[in-house]
């Protein structure tokens, strides 16, 4: 029963909850978007959106200075960059689903139990989310 | 109001050790911009290396809120050129064109009048009382390049001082709040 | 851990890094175009020619200016101020420069002109040493760009002169 209590503990807070899953394995586009506020990318993930995000301003970049330069006009280059860095903000900046293929594998909770965090007098607090206080 | 509490949480668990590293770096990051303004004087060979456009007078060529780029050479001060100078009494350089020069032939000193673009009249109005020519030494720079917009942020901290505080507040806040 | 803001915030610097130097790029690219600008200066009247009370001589003129500077005008380019200079020594100054004219191109359609105009700034000497003197009239243009570096240049046209006497 409290393994069962721990593992609802653990997952509400590093896993999106269970209602929002679905059955089938594509998400629609609602779920997704509901997902990207609920979970933070993963160590993959954010790489990938740096890599991306600097990919995707520089090649708009080089093609809004051709388009520019051919055209002849200088608001078709700053149109062209424009619209690429809001593409490249949509991409990236969001959580989408695709940036978190590779969630980190929290301990099993009996593992956990199995080494006990040391008491402390007074911790200090932490900056993240509040690690749930689970009674023992 | 969750994100105030954090703060306020944060600031009181500071201790001597951290406010003082967290000063070290603020003064780093402030002495590295000094560093860059005054290598650009240096560079630049004038006193203000960059200004921002405050009024119309030169219109359409340059709108309030561009940034000019100043250089100081050595070179004789020519008609066409757009310069930057002081006035004895005023504070703010003004930004005008060079339309009519008179080099004397025996000391070199030259006497200059300047016109804003969009002005009817010269400058000879803007001058110090009964000044009719500006000299070398008014002179702070030549613009040789713009950039458009660039200068609106200096622009609006100037003219509502509010802004100025409030942006330095936060970002203070900020720094101290960042772990 | 990289937040939503974190990624915001690196996304707006870069974007903005990147879009300077576009912007320098589009500057350097001004720096292809080689200008082929023609221009043709013709004094039709001397209007007037008097000293001034303060001993300073004054000279109006009706002048025919006709230019094509269409080859300035590159993508980057918001518009060419151009104008006209006489030039000439007197024995106190080794050079005077004093700007007849000018005016402002908007655009590559306007860059081909002639305009028939009396002076729109004062004739005015430091003295009263324009009899008979000899002139040079200078077209000068400066190319104001969207972004970056500004350039200028002229082409003088010698072979002017003032008459001899007050009229």
């Amino acid at each position: 029963m409290k393994k069962g209590c721990d593992d609802i503990t653990l997952s509400s807070i590093h896993y999106p909850s269970i209602s929002v899953r679905s059955d089938s394995g594509k998400k629609t586009l609602f779920e997704a978007l509901v997902l990207c506020f609920q979970v933070e990318m993963d160590w993959q993930g954010q790489k990938l959106s740096e890599l991306l995000m600097q990919v995707m301003l520089v090649g708009f970049a080089i093609s809004a200075f051709v388009t520019g330069y051919s055209m002849g006009s200088f608001q078709m280059m700053l149109l062209v960059y424009a619209g690429g860095v809001i593409l490249t903000t949509l991409v990236t900046v969001p959580n989408w689903p695709f940036f978190n293929r590779h969630p980190l594998k929290w301990l099993d909770p009996s593992e956990a139990e199995r080494h006990p965090k040391p008491q402390q007098a007074t911790p200090a607090p932490s900056k993240k989310k509040p690690s749930k206080t689970h009674q023992k | 109001m969750k994100f105030i509490v954090e703060i306020l949480n944060s600031i009181r668990s500071l201790n001597v050790r951290q406010l003082l590293s967290q000063a070290i770096t603020i003064g780093l990051i402030m002495s590295t911009a000094l560093m860059i303004w005054k290598g650009l004087i240096c560079v630049s060979g004038s006193e203000s290396p960059a200004v921002v456009v405050l009024s119309e007078s030169m219109e359409p060529g340059f709108q309030r809120g561009d940034m000019l780029f100043l250089r100081m050479t050595e070179e004789p001060i020519r008609t066409g050129e757009i310069v930057v100078y002081n006035v004895d009494g005023r504070s703010i350089p003004i930004v005008h064109r060079v339309i009519k020069v008179h080099e004397h032939r025996d000391t070199g000193e030259v006497d200059v009048l300047t016109k804003g673009d969009n002005n009817l009249a010269d400058d000879r109005s803007l001058y110090a009382h009964r000044q009719l020519w500006l000299h070398r030494h008014h002179i702070v720079g030549r613009a040789v390049g713009f950039l458009p917009y660039v200068g609106w942020v200096t622009l609006i901290m100037s003219e509502m001082p509010v802004i100025k505080y409030l942006v330095i507040g936060a970002l203070g806040l900020f720094v101290m709040a960042k772990d | 851990m990289h937040t939503f803001w974190y990624r915001a915030n690196a996304v707006l610097t870069f974007a903005v890094t990147i879009l300077a130097v576009i912007c320098g790029m589009a500057s350097l690219s001004d720096n292809f175009n080689f200008p082929s600008p023609h221009a043709h200066v013709q004094v039709l009247n001397i209007n007037w020619f008097q000293k001034q009370p303060n001993g300073n001589d004054e000279v109006s003129l009706t002048l025919n200016i006709s230019a094509d500077l269409q080859s300035m005008f590159t993508w980057n380019t918001k518009q060419v101020f151009v104008f006209l200079a006489a030039e000439y020594e007197s024995p106190q100054n080794s050079l005077n420069q004093v700007s007849l004219w000018d005016g402002i191109i908007p655009s590559k359609e306007h860059a081909k002109f002639s305009i028939h105009t009396t002076n729109k700034y004062r004739f005015v000497d430091q003295g009263n040493n324009l009899r008979g003197k000899a002139f040079n009239l200078t077209l000068h243009w400066h190319v104001m760009p969207k972004t970056g570096k500004m350039f200028a240049d002229k082409i003088v046209m010698t072979g002017y002169r003032l008459p001899e006497d007050y009229r």
